[in-house]
């Protein structure tokens, strides 16, 4: 899969996740899922607007923690969505597999450093 | 030849501790500022909001947070910027403070206290943690807890700065967003943000000064030795700037959660503090709570032990690799066998003696060598540096001894001692070298 389609999957994913926190209903779940979805999104906006290996490295560290953190509040009792709790899980798990891939396209390929 | 003496300081150390960061090697702001917030961002910083909840109120508590953070930046930036812009340790930098000697001496000392002491202490920290998040696991035994912990924290430590560098750059951002997303549920479980606001000690009170000595307290060491990660930065200026920042919005961020949560849980202290995992657990957030635990003590412990080793190989020529391990070692097994308890009064002693050691260097270089000699600070290859400063000594010995004894009720003690010792340091040998007294005995150059 090209580094382009893996950020155009993950702005499907972010959008994905941000409605399912809109479908929870409390405010602090749409918070929390639409602050992660946005992060998640602004990496792979940025390496879209500019595809370079900086931004590609970028784009892999955004994915990272913003997974992280979605899998994290998603097996948390306070953050987890009242239903449809598992394509949170799903989806967490793919944004993290995808980020940890680009990363290492970043550092084998292009000679990066793993961080800036 | 030049090229030929940095290959050589490398070669021996692992990571330049006797020789400058070479310019191409140096790090960005970003990984500076997330280096130096991984630094402070920890439980017993977390603790220290716990420890504000239990005796002022939420603006109060604030205030001192603020206050008592701004000191500590005041403190961190002009040591953080000498370590920019010679791109050597705290112990390399003490070297024409206090001599070679002298250096020796607080570099024994900084590994001591945080490669064995607070290593140890921090090993046993993370254990009990587990112990309290996994009741009933293998976790539960403290021994096992203590080895694991110890374990990743010094392999970590072993990777040097590049090893903190990616913890850190890991690790931060993820505790800052879990942890912020528990101060929002510590708001929603205890009634919103105005409840939050007008929320009350939870036991007896105490002044705003004491909650400001409390913040300074704790973190005023690490931003002595700011420098073993500042040398990573471009120039002064990022150093000052990336390394105090990291310093004041990873210690803010992490005391106002530690405050938040500590509020509104309910949970019971342990003594005079809260028992903060056990609020996360309450506060249901899981593996989050395990995570921002985790990483955190992790990340600090890391950087622990590498500062530790930094003090070390400035007069020990042996691979880093070894004195981490060595020191990593000792310190699991202290926290193994507890023993790490009865470090705690040397801690607590090293505490109140490093803070004058930091304004001797603040008034050696900016007041003495800046505006008196009118000259620069050398860490070449064939320097030659004093023996021993005895002054320095002197004023750190005497500034220490005062503030831990007769004067240890005074306001801030810590913060206090550095400013004493930075004063009087500043006029003696302003005075000294205007009259052509020297204060050094011996010299020795450097290899």
């Amino acid at each position: 899969m090209q580094s382009k389609q893996i950020a155009q999957l993950t702005i499907v994913l972010a959008a994905v996740n941000a409605v399912l926190g809109l479908i929870g209903g409390k405010w602090y779940l749409i918070v929390a899922a639409v602050f992660l979805a946005v992060l998640a999104a602004l990496g792979a906006l940025r390496y879209l607007s500019a595809k370079t290996p900086e931004s590609l490295r970028s784009f892999s560290w955004y994915n990272i923690i913003s997974g992280l953190s979605i899998l994290s509040l998603a097996f948390s009792s306070f953050y987890s969505l009242p239903s449809m709790g598992f394509v949170q899980v799903i989806l967490a798990a793919v944004i993290i597999l995808m980020g940890c891939y680009t990363l290492y396209e970043a550092v084998k390929k292009h000679g990066l450093p793993i961080i800036p | 030849m030049k090229t030929e003496e940095k290959q050589v300081a490398r070669d021996v150390s692992g990571d330049y501790v006797t020789s400058a960061i070479p310019q191409e090697e140096r790090k960005s702001s970003a990984n500076i500022f997330a280096t130096v917030a991984g630094w402070i961002i920890c439980l017993s910083t977390m603790l220290t909001g716990g420890a504000l909840a239990m005796g002022l109120d939420f603006k109060s508590a604030l205030l001192a947070t603020l206050v008592g953070m701004a000191i500590l930046k005041v403190i961190s930036a002009p040591l953080a910027a000498l370590g920019g812009k010679f791109g050597v340790s705290t112990t390399m930098i003490t070297r024409p403070v206090f001599g070679l000697f002298g250096s020796k001496i607080f570099g024994l000392i900084v590994a001591i206290l945080n490669g064995i002491g607070w290593f140890a202490f921090q090993a046993a920290f993370f254990a009990l943690t587990m112990q309290q998040l996994f009741p009933g696991s293998f976790l539960d035994n403290l021994v096992i807890g203590s080895i694991i912990g110890g374990f990743f924290m010094t392999l970590t430590a072993l990777y040097g700065y590049k090893g903190i560098a990616i913890l850190s750059f890991l690790a931060v951002p993820l505790i800052i967003i879990l942890s912020a997303f528990g101060g929002i549920a510590a708001v929603e479980v205890g009634g919103g943000i105005g409840a939050l606001v007008a929320a009350q000690p939870m036991a007896d009170g105490i002044s705003i000064s004491s909650g400001i000595a409390m913040v300074v307290g704790n973190a005023v060491l690490g931003s002595i030795i700011l420098s073993d990660v500042s040398r990573y930065a471009k120039n002064a200026k990022t150093g000052a700037v990336a390394a105090s920042a990291g310093y004041l919005v990873g210690g803010v961020f992490t005391i106002i959660c530690g405050l938040a949560m500590a509020y509104v849980s309910n949970v019971p202290g342990v003594g005079s503090t809260p028992n903060l995992p056990l609020v996360m657990v309450t506060l249901g957030l899981g593996v989050g709570a395990l995570i921002i635990l985790v990483l955190a003590q992790w990340a600090t412990n890391t950087a622990n032990l590498y500062s530790a080793s930094l003090g070390i190989g400035s007069f020990l020529n042996v691979p880093q690799k070894y004195t981490v391990a060595i020191m990593g070692i000792i310190g699991t097994l202290m926290a193994v066998f507890n023993v790490y308890e009865i470090f705690i009064p040397f801690l607590i002693a090293m505490g109140t003696a490093l803070p004058p050691v930091g304004g001797v260097m603040l008034a050696d270089y900016y007041v003495v060598h800046k505006l008196v000699k009118k000259e620069e600070y050398s860490f070449a290859p064939h320097t030659t540096y004093p023996q021993l400063n005895w002054l320095a000594v002197v004023v750190v010995v005497v500034t220490a001894w005062l503030t831990s004894a007769p004067l240890k009720n005074m306001f801030m003690a810590s913060f206090m001692s550095l400013v004493i010792a930075f004063i009087v340091y500043a006029l003696v040998a302003s005075i000294l070298t205007k009259a052509g007294v020297k204060y050094t005995i011996g010299s020795a150059t450097t290899k």
